[in-house]
């Protein structure tokens, strides 16, 4: 038998992670918060429901010609919306790009904080857990910001994350320190991934739940431009002229089976 | 260009300003090193229509492309009767079972293509993933079978009695002389055919079942929700948070 806390379909209601979704959700609830329960399993308070938002609207980089974007406006321009959504996500499960590398920063935070143990408070302690941490490595999740010095969305969600008094919260003192320790080492900036992995870590969740919930709040960028896409239709999108292509391969040979036949 | 001359400008709506992807040194073309793009297609610099088509079956058309070598006789024959062993994509697995669901619900075609597509890269991920060490081993040419890997039951020794026998004359591989189990069986041909990479033989996977997976799910009646075994298998709900 396979267990779940997701939902029930009961006469007259829906249940969902415990909640009656008709009398305990309708008119309380919102999407962001019904996508922390999808993830944390339990539903996040108003103060938690609004630094999730901070983190899905500082989030939303939305062009279209960001690769995971051009994928799903590829896949998308076929007239399918849910296609093209769909197939947005599949590639985004790593480590590379994307939200799902909140959960690799969240991983670095977490072994940190593992590893400074019931130090944790000692800021003597903490520098120097940082500056091991950092000392042979250049690269690490959470930190680096291509095309630009720094992100301007982590240094949003610092703002946001100071105005709603969160920022004394254990992960996010933790990365401060981290981020500090990297830049000095390294000139590496942090990026989204590791901020949002602070205030995830800092309400309770695990690297994986961290992960996914900063997907699921990310969703918004997939939706716009799979359903734009998929109205435009454009041919251009479904087929570039073949001069925008650069052949590398092999040049053009035989097989030897076609020239044992065309052998005169 | 104008939205960069106005760069840093406070004036300009943001919309125009200059953004850092505006900026990178980008190319200007696709990188292709596979298909040569055009009317008359080369796969590896060999003509499609005028050559392979007319001097090799599409199996051994499929090694080339992963490859980049054209294959032996033996190696293209192997790789049909391995494609074939690997083709059963049986309902009760969740690639076909997931595709039949998308038919129940009316999905399209490509809705059904594309849930069984994910489904079986995602089963043939975790084949190979759990087969790692089966890989390295086959790659370091050292036949010693791991605990894991050895058959299980006399029914997978007969699959796998089947497969060397089918095999007989096209290609040898040593492996499926000792007791290994089909899967291993099924990885160690697809390498001895020339797949030598994990992603290629995941591939290769996916191939051999999308067209069973869908010819399943295409028989299921669309939209026949009473006729689908909601409760198999059985889903407990657990009350309250985690």
């Amino acid at each position: 038998m396979i267990k779940t806390r997701v939902a029930r379909q009961v006469p007259g209601d829906n249940l969902y992670f415990g909640h009656s979704t008709l009398t305990d959700l309708l008119g309380r609830e919102t999407l962001t918060g019904l996508m922390a329960m999808a993830a944390m399993g339990r539903q996040p308070s108003e103060a938690e429901r609004v630094v999730l938002d901070a983190i899905a609207v500082a989030s939303t980089s939305a062009d279209p010609r960001i690769w995971p974007l051009k994928l799903t406006r590829l896949v998308a321009s076929y007239g399918g919306t849910l296609a093209g959504f769909g197939a947005g996500q599949l590639a985004m499960e790593g480590k590379s790009i994307g939200p799902w590398t909140v959960g690799a920063a969240a991983e670095e935070l977490a072994s940190l904080r593992d590893l400074l143990g019931e130090h944790f408070d000692d800021a003597d302690a903490v520098q120097a857990a940082v500056r091991q941490r950092v000392e042979r490595r250049p690269r690490m999740a959470g930190y680096g910001v291509p095309f630009r010095e720094r992100d301007e969305r982590m240094e949003a969600l610092r703002k946001q994350v100071s105005d709603l008094g969160r920022d004394r919260l254990p992960f996010w003192t933790l990365q401060e320190a981290l981020s500090v320790g990297m830049k000095e080492k390294w000139g590496a900036a942090p990026n989204m991934a590791i901020g949002g992995s602070a205030v995830l870590l800092d309400l309770g969740c695990t690297p994986r739940q961290a992960a996914a919930l900063a997907a699921f709040l990310n969703q918004n960028v997939f939706a716009a431009n799979a359903f734009e896409a998929a109205q435009q239709r454009s041919p251009l999108m479904q087929r570039l002229p073949d001069a925008c292509v650069d052949y590398v391969g092999p040049a053009p040979r035989t097989t030897p089976r076609a020239a044992a036949v065309n052998k005169p | 260009m104008e939205g960069v001359h106005r760069a840093g400008s406070a004036e300009a709506p943001a919309s125009e300003r200059t953004g850092p992807l505006d900026l990178g040194p980008w190319p200007d073309k696709l990188t292709a090193r596979v298909v040569t793009p055009g009317p008359r297609p080369a796969i590896h610099g060999y003509d499609v229509e005028g050559d392979l088509a007319r001097h090799y079956s599409f199996a051994e058309t499929v090694l080339l492309s992963l490859t980049g070598e054209l294959p032996t006789p033996g190696q293209g024959r192997a790789f049909e009767i391995v494609l074939q062993f690997a083709a059963p994509a049986p309902i009760n697995e969740a690639p076909t079972h997931a595709a039949a669901l998308a038919r129940i619900c009316s999905g399209t075609t490509s809705a059904i293509q594309g849930t069984a597509a994910v489904a079986l890269a995602e089963q043939a991920r975790c084949l190979v993933a759990d087969h790692a060490a089966w890989l390295e081993a086959l790659g370091a040419g050292v036949v010693r079978v791991a605990p894991e890997y050895r058959a299980a039951s006399d029914e997978e020794r007969a699959s796998v009695g089947r497969l060397r026998a089918a095999l007989e004359g096209f290609l040898d591989v040593p492996e499926l002389a000792h007791d290994v189990s089909r899967a291993a069986a099924l990885l160690a041909t697809f390498w001895a055919c020339g797949l030598k990479r994990a992603r290629h033989i995941e591939c290769a996977l996916v191939f051999a079942k999308l067209p069973v997976a869908l010819a399943e799910a295409l028989a299921t009646p669309a939209r026949s929700f009473r006729a689908y075994p909601l409760l198999l298998p059985g889903i407990e709900y657990v009350d309250g948070d985690a």
